[in-house]
């Protein structure tokens, strides 16, 4: 009785198993409705908006409506780009749920007359709210997130049928790139991840000193670099390149910041190094991974020695790619070059707050510390470290004006270095922009020959 | 009191107790549920956004299974945690189960690209989670602690060990799957979503309705030690509960995870909330349960309650006060549940003094008798 029961539920196992093989084995696809773009992908370069209407989908991640913070200061990147071209969006301020904004179109509105600028807010949803069901009553061009919209958008995208566009800010990471090369993300506003050496350096100058590097006003550094706009997968693969971390070949190396720090140098101060900083276009930062190509041995020489000094990092609890690699950076490289000594990772949660952590790696007896997170009780964390004596920075991600006025007198606070809340709001207009012009030029019947000025495409390079 | 009227005789259909217990039957089923998918469709079409009726019929078609494709979701959840729930067994692991059982597959099928990939992810999954809940119910067994205890101290573990396997910094990780053309649409292709809801309701149906299996399961809600001494071997039936239960959920949580193409580790019992956020369809479909069987009862309470808290509310109010509703909800639910009779007792009794004031009302001449 008992064996035939084990055998007769082996049986069911087994048939099932048969069953679900011989089903997949069977070519199921062609009896599919949904999916699998049957769009011509052969140019991935072009986008062609197959199978769209004149529809743009703007997802806000995180989104709190309020002023300062940067996922709201990229959504008004957005809206400057919506009304220079006459759609006005209202009801945005404090009104997290994005689908409650109010849009009108005005009179002297250029897009198409059946544009539709549709809000969601951008959370793990799989109900197929967020983007499924809108994709089958919209088909819109475009998906212009504010983060995260490859997380949340690509796959939806690919199952959608449509060719619709993905454009999201972002970093360099293997799911970024899968995107790009199937097809779904198509405009990604990155950054590198060496633009936090010059703030670890100005900690350890600070600690050397016993006092850190000033602007002229007195105010603490506000260091700000350029975003990236990237747009096609062979663009993508240069600039990853350009983005390394590895302690044998980084991005920026000691040297190439040492002389804004040497007293003796002509290019000693805080006004060279912004400068500095600030060109951080694509070729600039591409020429000089080039050329650390070559200097390992003299970098290896200018290596700080003398005492050594302990640095605390402050980072989210769940930690991304981007910041993981500025976590690996400090700590293969920077920690060699700078002769420090890396405590354990001070990790934020919602009941370990920022200033807390602050507190913990203070009492561990950091010299310094540096601020992954992001702006969640920052300057809590930023004062109390000045109450301690320890010196504290901020590195990665954006720090704005307000925040910035509160402590930038603080004399134990090194600065900040990022993109700045002007340059995070330029690249996002920038981003929806382009795809607005697409939309007009798609009605005008011009779409390719747009794209192909624009993203710098010859008929050579298409070949 | 004298009888005065004469006796009727009426063959009339309607008049026909069979026909008439069939009707009530059929009327209190789709009672609660039809009044849901009415209330969504108000506060849908009030947001501009249909219910329904999106676009062209293609476009209709799709939102339809999409909306399906979240049925089932739910249903299959909502059938997982009944399994358990019912005979007693409180089960916290559950989400923590399924998130594992993924996991451990997506490490032999790192992508659901293919159609042939999310084949495989599926099966895997179903196999690991049918060994984790197989684990679930031999710690059950073997240390006899009460079930909230283990199912507590599982999840946490669980979770644990999801989060090991996937090298997750901090509370939160996502592993990410390689995603294709075919993810999210997957289990909205008709061809997968009807034969998939068949083969989820008639292998439940005959467990609980036709099956010693099922018959057990009712019998152990009611008392567990007149059960155990009367003979039904609670350990087997334990076991057997914790391998549908896993194997459901392992299901549930591919069918989520082909959604957004990634695996999201929680720790601090989050996982639960796969658990929790289903308590409202299992407890309406309790109560629906008495009109049909429980299968059916349900798979209506899912449809109702998916359509109106997840696409009605979704489309007019924000998450948050969703989320409250759902609470107000379960929580009224559960008080009926519990005390029916207390509220329909309150109920005759309003209305015989409602018939009383009436009657002293004709009796003094203050109204005229209709009849």
């Amino acid at each position: 009785m008992k064996h035939n029961r084990v055998f007769r539920m082996f049986a069911i196992v087994v048939v099932l198993a048969l069953s679900c093989t011989t089903f997949s084995a069977c070519n199921i696809e062609k009896y599919f409705v949904f999916g699998g773009n049957q769009i011509d992908t052969s140019d991935p370069n072009i986008e062609s908006f197959a199978g769209t209407q004149n529809a743009i989908f703007f997802a806000l991640y995180n989104y709190y409506g309020y002023e300062g913070q940067h996922f709201t200061n990229k959504w008004l990147g957005m809206n400057d780009a919506l009304a220079a071209h006459g759609i006005t969006v209202t009801g945005y301020e404090g009104q997290k749920d994005a689908r409650k904004f109010t849009i009108t179109r005005e009179a002297n509105c250029d897009l198409p007359e059946d544009t539709v600028i549709f809000m969601v807010n951008n959370q793990n949803w799989d109900s197929g709210i967020q983007f499924t069901k809108p994709f089958a009553q919209h088909h819109p061009m475009v998906v212009i997130s504010t983060c995260n919209g490859v997380e949340f958008a690509s796959s939806p995208i690919l199952s959608s049928g449509d060719k619709i566009s993905n454009a999201t800010m972002g970093g360099f990471s293997p799911t970024y790139r899968e995107a790009f090369v199937n097809g779904s993300l198509s405009y990604l506003v990155a950054k590198y991840s060496a633009h936090i050496a010059p703030i670890f350096a100005a900690s350890v100058y600070a600690v050397e000193n016993g006092t850190p590097m000033r602007n002229a006003d007195g105010s603490a550094l506000h260091l700000s670099i350029s975003t990236w706009a990237i747009q096609t997968l062979a663009e993508y693969d240069e600039m990853s390149a350009v983005d390394s971390i590895d302690s044998a070949h980084p991005t920026v190396r000691k040297i190439n910041i040492d002389t804004f720090f040497d007293k003796n140098s002509a290019d000693y101060g805080p006004e060279k190094l912004a400068e500095w900083v600030s060109n951080s276009t694509k070729e600039n930062i591409k020429e000089l991974y080039e050329l650390n190509g070559t200097n390992a041995e003299e970098d290896v020489a200018a290596y700080r020695k003398g005492e050594e000094i302990k640095c605390g990092i402050i980072a989210p609890s769940s930690v991304n790619d981007q910041v993981g690699k500025y976590i690996t950076y400090i700590q293969d490289y920077l920690a060699k070059a700078y002769n420090v000594t890396i405590l354990p990772l001070g990790s934020v949660t919602s009941v370990n707050t920022q200033s807390m952590v602050a507190k913990q790696l203070c009492n561990q007896g950091a010299d310094f510390i540096i601020s992954l997170q992001d702006d969640t009780d920052r300057n809590n964390a930023a004062k109390i470290c000045n109450d301690l004596g320890v010196f504290f920075a901020i590195g990665g991600s954006c720090q704005n004006e307000i925040d910035y006025a509160e402590i930038k007198d603080l004399p134990y606070y090194v600065g900040s270095v990022g993109t700045s809340t002007d340059e995070e709001r330029r690249a996002a207009r920038e981003m929806t922009e382009y795809y607005l012009q697409c939309l007009i030029h798609r009605a005008n019947g011009d779409l390719l020959e747009y794209q192909m000025e624009y993203k710098g495409l010859t008929e050579e390079t298409e070949e | 009191m004298k009888y005065t009227n004469p006796i009727k005789f009426n063959n009339s259909i309607l008049s026909n107790p069979k026909t008439k217990r069939f009707g009530t039957k059929v009327f209190w089923s789709l009672f609660c549920p039809v009044l849901m998918i009415v209330i969504a469709c108000i506060m849908s079409n009030a947001n501009g956004v249909g219910l329904f009726i999106i676009g062209d019929s293609f476009d209709n078609f799709s939102n339809i299974m999409i909306m399906g494709r979240t049925v089932l979701l739910t249903l299959i959840a909502a059938l997982a945690l009944n399994t358990n729930l019912n005979s007693g067994r409180m089960d916290f692991s559950l989400g923590a189960t399924g998130i594992l059982a993924c996991l451990f597959a997506s490490l032999i099928v790192p992508g659901v690209d293919t159609v042939e990939h999310i084949f495989y992810f599926l099966l895997l999954s179903i196999l690991f989670g049918m060994v984790l809940g197989f684990i679930h119910s031999l710690v059950l067994i073997s240390t006899k602690l009460p079930p909230i205890v283990i199912s507590l101290g599982m999840c946490l573990v669980y979770e644990g060990i999801a989060k090991v396997v996937a090298t997750a910094n901090g509370s939160a990780g996502t592993v990410n799957l390689k995603m294709g053309p075919y993810t999210t649409s997957f289990f909205q292709e008709p061809i997968i979503l009807i034969p998939l809801l068949l083969i989820v309701c008639v292998v439940m149906a005959s467990a609980l309705c036709y099956t010693r299996y099922g018959y057990n399961k009712l019998a152990l809600v009611y008392n567990q030690k007149i059960c155990v001494d009367t003979g039904i071997n609670e350990i087997t039936h334990c076991i057997v509960s914790f391998i549908i239960a896993g194997a459901l959920i392992a299901i549930y949580q591919v069918m989520s995870s082909c959604g957004t193409a990634s695996i999201t580790i929680n720790v601090n019992l989050a996982s639960s909330g796969t658990v929790f956020k289903n308590f409202l369809p299992i407890f309406i479909g309790g109560i629906l349960a008495r009109y049909s069987n429980q299968i059916v009862g349900l798979l209506l309470a899912v449809i109702g309650t998916t359509l109106l808290y997840t696409y009605g509310f979704d489309n007019a109010i924000t998450a948050t006060a969703s989320s409250l509703i759902n609470g107000f909800s379960v929580f009224a639910v559960l008080v009926y549940m519990v005390d029916k009779y207390r509220f329909i007792n309150w109920v005759k009794m309003r209305r015989y003094i409602w018939k009383e004031k009436r009657l002293q009302l004709i009796d003094k001449g203050e109204v005229q008798n209709e009849a």
